[in-house]
């Protein structure tokens, strides 16, 4: 039933130095990171620094005082994303955004019917869109879908 | 010499009889639906089948009496119904049955009264995650067609107390039975709290690898952890200071190394519940403490 999963890879790509360290230093229970120096935004499932309330500022989005783990403070400049990334990789199956609404209907119980009418489709295109998910997801049948799907963070719990 | 299947045929007989003391009927189109007398004015049956008004339960005496929902849990496709006009039934006696046990499945109509049929327990299954955060502890399969209608019925052991209550599992498609000493305290969930929340903590995360240093500080008894890639505001998780990117490694007093523990952590302990957390952050371990949400 348990099927090993690939451990995620967490890669930080910030051009700052000193946000990049920052960053490291607030991940370093991780064994398996990669810090880069490129800023381009990457594909992918992406954490940002901006998601951490203890970094966020008075300001709110447009830049924030972050505070590292050692009492470092760091000016972060604005922007969602712009300036530092942590890709978290070995995650993304490639969803389209309505096959991720229909996997968090699954993992509520509901069934083909069910799902339709919560969407405004027919139970007919829903079976067609958890057949993608299972095939996306290399999932026998529901169950495991929604198991694979919270194992690989597409479903809060 | 004494005939076996006379004997056998005898006690079935009054198998059927015990467990048709509590065993009641639901007027349903197209089909009838059973359920199960627990005692008092209470009545235990399959969830999806039972509508949420004009219930009528056709009683073992034969009388029809309205009920109303007491409580859903749908997880588990369980219905708490409780019956008007003071009725007041005696609690079943219960047993716990075992693969290869003989059992009897029992349903109740206006037609026929009730239809009973024999099979064995076929299949025990365990620890069945249901979807996010619902876990189906145990439950028992047996070789034999259901008789329709005898969803919500119980299955009966060989002495004719009640050892499982039939309902129908949506995620795994499949007919399963629910032991009674589970049923039961579900049932009395749905009592105190109208209905069985699903424990939620506003998180997404993947299993990650601990570095050598967060491995030392959780004493080296994991080398994985959940890293938190989301955290969704307003949430139980946010409210206890969690934030994403911290690892978690901990959950009431168990370490977590991945989903499926997160998960059967949470539905031990149950909506409302508090816990500590132990997460990893920046390398050094915190606990918090946690009040276990609901969805």
């Amino acid at each position: 039933m348990n099927r090993p999963r690939p451990r995620a890879r967490v890669v930080v790509r910030a051009r700052d130095p000193h946000l990049r360290s920052l960053i490291a230093e607030r991940l370093a229970g991780l064994e398996e990171i990669a810090v880069q120096e490129d800023g381009a935004r990457p594909p992918g499932r992406l954490i940002y620094p901006e998601d951490w309330p203890s970094a966020r500022g008075e300001d709110g989005g447009m830049g924030a005082d972050v505070q590292g783990s050692r009492g470092t403070r760091t000016r972060v400049p604005g922007g969602f994303g712009a300036d530092a990334v942590v890709e978290v990789l070995g995650a993304a199956p490639g969803l389209t955004p309505r096959e991720m609404e229909v996997l968090g209907l699954l993992a509520d119980g509901l069934a083909n019917k069910e799902i339709g009418a919560r969407l405004g489709i027919s139970a007919h295109t829903a079976k067609f869109h958890v057949e993608s998910l299972l095939r996306k997801l290399d999932a026998a049948n529901r169950a495991e879908a929604v198991r694979e799907g919270i194992g690989r963070g597409l479903i809060g719990v | 010499m004494a005939n076996a299947l006379k004997e056998l045929s005898t006690s079935l007989r009054e198998v059927v009889r015990r467990a048709g003391t509590y065993t009641v009927g639901l007027e349903r189109e197209p089909y009838a639906v059973s359920g199960v007398l627990i005692g008092e004015d209470k009545v235990l049956s399959a969830s999806h089948l039972v509508p949420d008004e004009g219930i009528e339960v056709i009683m073992p005496d034969g009388k029809k009496l309205e009920a109303k929902v007491g409580g859903r849990d749908p997880i588990h496709d369980l219905v708490l119904l409780r019956l008007g006009s003071g009725a007041k039934a005696a609690a079943p006696a219960m047993a716990s049955v075992e693969l290869g046990d003989l059992v009897v499945s029992l349903k109740r109509d206006t037609f026929d009264g009730i239809n009973a049929s024999l099979a064995m327990v076929s299949a025990v299954g365990a620890k069945l995650r249901l979807g996010r955060a619902g876990m189906l502890e145990r439950y028992l399969q047996t070789d034999t067609d259901r008789l329709t209608g005898s969803t919500g019925g119980p299955l009966a052991d060989a002495e004719g107390a009640f050892a499982g209550i039939q309902v129908f599992n949506r995620r795994m498609g499949a007919e399963v039975a629910i032991p009674a000493d589970l049923a039961l305290a579900r049932a009395r969930l749905l009592e105190e709290k109208g209905n069985v929340p699903r424990p939620y903590l506003g998180v997404r995360s993947q299993s990650v690898k601990l570095s050598k240093a967060a491995g030392d500080s959780v004493k080296g008894r994991q080398a994985e952890g959940l890293l938190l890639i989301w955290v969704e505001a307003g949430s139980a998780a946010e409210r206890a200071g969690l934030e994403v990117g911290d690892i978690l490694v901990g959950f009431a007093g168990a370490p977590v190394k991945d989903h499926e523990q997160l998960v059967s952590s949470m539905a031990e302990r149950g909506a409302g519940a508090a816990v500590e957390v132990e997460v990893v952050r920046g390398g050094t371990l915190r606990t918090v403490s946690l009040s276990i949400g609901s969805a």
